[in-house]
């Protein structure tokens, strides 16, 4: 089928329409909007290092800031923030693993798979808390859940 | 009806009966190959990762991964507020009270419980009397104890700290085909000693909400 030189403009015509009602749709489509007092780091936050084997994961989930501190219980304590900037709500599974000073796991409890919610837009805080006052570093694996 | 499948079943033979024997091979050989196919797209079995990403969750039961999640949480807020360490003696000593499944799941609270214990006993941050009671988790080490007591005459009791209660509820709702439970998991530290005995020195509740029309695998 051959399309003429108005047809075609006319097709591209209702093609942008479309497009430009549906984005704003999709982006709305249950995003968060967040409002942050804060636009420094937090003093507790520390430099980390990302891994990826998912691509897909890497666009979409990005953990934004790492925070390590010692609790009054005298474990350390992490909190990590997961950004969500795709335009659907995404829902994974994760796992922290300690380590002491040495650099070896400590098998625990607490190294079980945890899952997470976090809306288009928004930010979700995953924490952990170390299961033994030696245990200074943590490792964090995500998978989402499909 | 029968007579229908017998006259059916019976051409089925006579035609088989005047196969040639290499063609009546070949169909033995093709319904052998159809029954392995069938066999092959069944979910073979396999071990996975216990409340690992591949277990299945169900809408209304409470699964491993909601057991293993609670652990994590009671002993997650434990050891982040020190609660174990604020007593006399060290290690902390525990008395596992009730604990009550008020769901219409069943499941072994031992699950939670155990799961508890193994990290806290085993990391020397709280010791469990298991000889306590009329009812003593451990009845021999009771009568052990007791006779004990007995020979030396002197009476030796074990200062406890604090005692573990709780409760596992949960909530049902549907719209429509959807259902959703969400269940709730309590669990209460009262010490047993000190200066706050009587009193609730610790309390946590978690909670899982689940949401389908039926169960999948993953999370």
């Amino acid at each position: 089928m051959l399309l003429t030189k108005t047809s075609t403009s006319r097709c591209l015509g209702i093609a942008f329409s479309f497009a430009a009602l549906a984005l704003p749709m999709l982006v709305s489509c249950g995003s968060v909007n967040t409002v942050s007092t804060r636009t420094d780091k937090a003093t507790t936050s520390i430099p980390f290092h990302t891994q990826v084997n998912d691509a897909l994961l890497e666009i979409f989930l990005k953990a934004k800031d790492v925070r390590l501190m010692r609790t009054p219980g005298g474990v350390m304590k992490a909190q990590v923030d997961v950004a969500n900037d795709g335009f659907r709500t995404r829902s994974f599974g994760y796992q922290f693993e300690w380590m002491d000073e040495t650099g070896t796991v400590v098998s625990s409890q607490l190294n079980n798979w945890n899952q997470a919610q976090v809306y288009s837009g928004g930010e979700v805080m995953i924490t952990a808390v170390a299961p033994t006052p030696e245990c200074t570093d943590f490792r964090l694996k995500v998978r989402e859940n499909k | 009806m029968p007579s229908t499948m017998q006259t059916a079943l019976s051409h089925i033979s006579l035609a088989s009966s005047r196969l040639a024997p290499s063609r009546t091979l070949a169909l033995v050989f093709v319904c052998g190959a159809a029954a392995l196919a069938s066999v092959g797209c069944g979910s073979p079995a396999k071990r996975i990762e216990t409340g690992g990403p591949e277990s299945i969750t169900t809408v209304t039961q409470v699964d491993d991964q909601d057991i293993m999640g609670a652990t994590n949480q009671m002993l997650s807020s434990l050891l982040e507020l020190g609660v174990l360490k604020q007593t006399e003696q060290k290690p902390a000593v525990l008395l596992i009270d009730r604990i009550t499944n008020d769901t219409t799941s069943d499941f072994p609270i031992d699950n939670l419980v155990y799961a508890m214990r193994e990290q806290l006993v085993n990391s020397g941050q709280a010791a469990v009397n298991t000889t306590y009671g009329a009812n003593p988790e451990s009845k021999l080490a009771q009568d052990e104890a007791k006779l004990d007591q007995f020979e030396t005459g002197e009476r030796v009791r074990i200062k406890n700290d604090f005692a573990l209660t709780g409760r596992i509820t949960e909530v049902r709702r549907a719209a429509g085909n959807v259902r959703q439970a969400t269940f709730t998991f309590r669990l209460t530290l009262t010490a047993t000693s000190g200066p706050r005995k009587g009193l609730e020195v610790w309390t946590k509740q978690a909670q899982f909400t689940k949401q389908g029309t039926k169960a999948s695998v993953g999370f």
